[in-house]
C-alpha cells in the first residue's frame, strides 16, 4: 500500500488501514516518546495519544510531508505536553512534601534504563539520560531524534519545522550542555 | 590530574553509550488499547453537549454579564418609575393644597 492510498483509506475511516498505520509506525512512535519522557508506561500512554490524535486529525492531513514525519511531529508535541504537565505536578509534589510528615520528596524518579542499549553500557547510558532530561526542550528533541531514532539533520529539521543549520546548532549546544552536566556529575561522584 | 582524565573518559563513554542502540519495541497490544480509547470517546448526546457548553468559561462570563446588565436595567427603570410617581403625588398634593389656600384667602369665591 502506498502512502497516498493509505491516507485515502484512513480518510474514509478504514479500520484495516488504521491498523496498518499503527503496526507500521508503533515502534518509531514509542521509541521517540520513550527517549523524551524516559518512562515505559508514560511512553505507552503518549504513543496511544499520538495514534488517537492521528486518527482524529487525518482529515486535515494534506500529505505534504511523509506520514512518518507527521507522526514524529505529533509524538514530539504530545511528549512535550506530557513533560510540561508532569513538571507542574512535580512542583506541587515538592510543595506537598515540605509539609508532609516524613519531610521527604514525594516524587523521586528511578533511573531510566533504555531497553535498546546494550547491557554493559546501560548504567552509563542512564547517566546520559539523566543529563539529557536537564536539557532545554528543543535541544532534547533534536538529540533524541538524531541519536535514538537515527534521523539525519534534514529529517530532524522537517520534524521540528526548523532549518538544517538551526538543527546543527541545537545539536552542538546539546552536546556541550551534556558534557558540562556529565562532567559536574562525575566530579561529584568519582572523586 | 588522574581524576580529570578519568572524568573525561567517563563523559566520552556516556556520550557514546547510545551508539548502536536498538529501537525500543511497543506493547504488542497497543492497537487494541488505542481502539478501546477511541471507543470510549463516544460522541456527546444533546444533554451532554448542552452541559458541556454551559460549563465553558467564556459562556459563563457572558451569562453573568448579561444577568448583571438586565438587573441594572430593571433597577434603573424601577427607580425612574418611582421618582415619576412621587413627583406626580407631590404635584397633586401641591395643587390640592394651593387650591384650598386660595379658597381660604378669597371667602367670597
Amino acid at each position: 500500500m502506498t502512502e497516498l492510498e493509505l491516507i485515502d483509506r484512513l480518510k474514509k475511516g478504514d479500520q484495516e488501514a488504521f491498523r496498518f498505520m499503527v503496526t507500521s509506525w508503533q515502534d518509531m512512535v514509542y521509541n521517540t516518546a520513550l527517549g523524551l519522557v524516559q518512562n515505559e508506561l508514560d511512553a505507552e500512554d503518549v504513543a496511544q495519544e499520538v495514534f488517537v490524535k492521528a486518527y482524529e486529525s487525518i482529515q486535515g492531513f494534506k500529505g505534504e510531508s511523509k506520514v512518518s514525519t507527521w507522526l514524529y511531529r505529533i509524538t514530539v508535541t504530545k511528549s512535550l505536553d506530557f513533560l510540561r504537565s508532569k513538571k507542574r505536578k512535580k512542583r506541587f509534589g515538592y510543595v506537598y512534601s515540605l509539609f508532609g510528615a516524613d519531610n521527604e520528596l514525594v516524587y523521586n524518579p528511578p533511573e531510566f534504563l533504555h531497553p535498546g542499549v546494550v547491557s554493559e553500557r546501560k548504567q552509563v547510558a542512564a547517566e546520559l539520560f539523566k543529563a539529557l532530561d536537564q536539557l532545554p526542550e528543543q535541544q532534547k528533541v533534536a538529540f533524541v531524534l538524531t541519536r535514538l531514532e537515527g534521523l539525519g539533520h534534514k529529517e530532524v529539521a522537517e520534524v521540528m519545522g526548523n532549518t538544517v543549520p538551526a538543527v546543527e546548532s541545537l545539536l552542538q549546544r546539546a552536546k556541550l550542555n551534556l558534557k558540562k552536566q556529565l562532567t559536574a556529575f562525575y566530579k561529584q561522584n568519582l572523586e | 590530574m588522574k581524576n580529570q582524565s578519568k572524568i573525561e573518559q567517563r563523559v566520552e563513554q556516556a556520550l557514546s553509550s547510545l551508539d548502536g542502540v536498538q529501537r525500543a519495541q511497543a506493547n504488542p497490544f497497543l492497537f487494541t488499547r488505542i481502539q478501546q480509547k477511541l471507543a470510549n470517546k463516544q460522541p456527546l448526546g444533546p444533554w451532554e453537549k448542552a452541559a458541556y457548553l454551559l460549563t465553558r468559561p467564556a459562556l459563563a462570563v457572558v451569562v453573568v454579564l448579561a444577568f448583571l446588565a438586565i438587573n441594572l436595567y430593571v433597577a434603573n427603570r424601577e427607580q425612574r418609575q418611582r421618582l415619576a410617581r412621587e413627583q406626580q403625588q407631590y404635584e397633586q398634593l401641591f395643587a390640592a393644597e394651593y387650591n384650598s389656600n386660595l379658597n381660604e384667602l378669597n371667602p367670597n369665591r
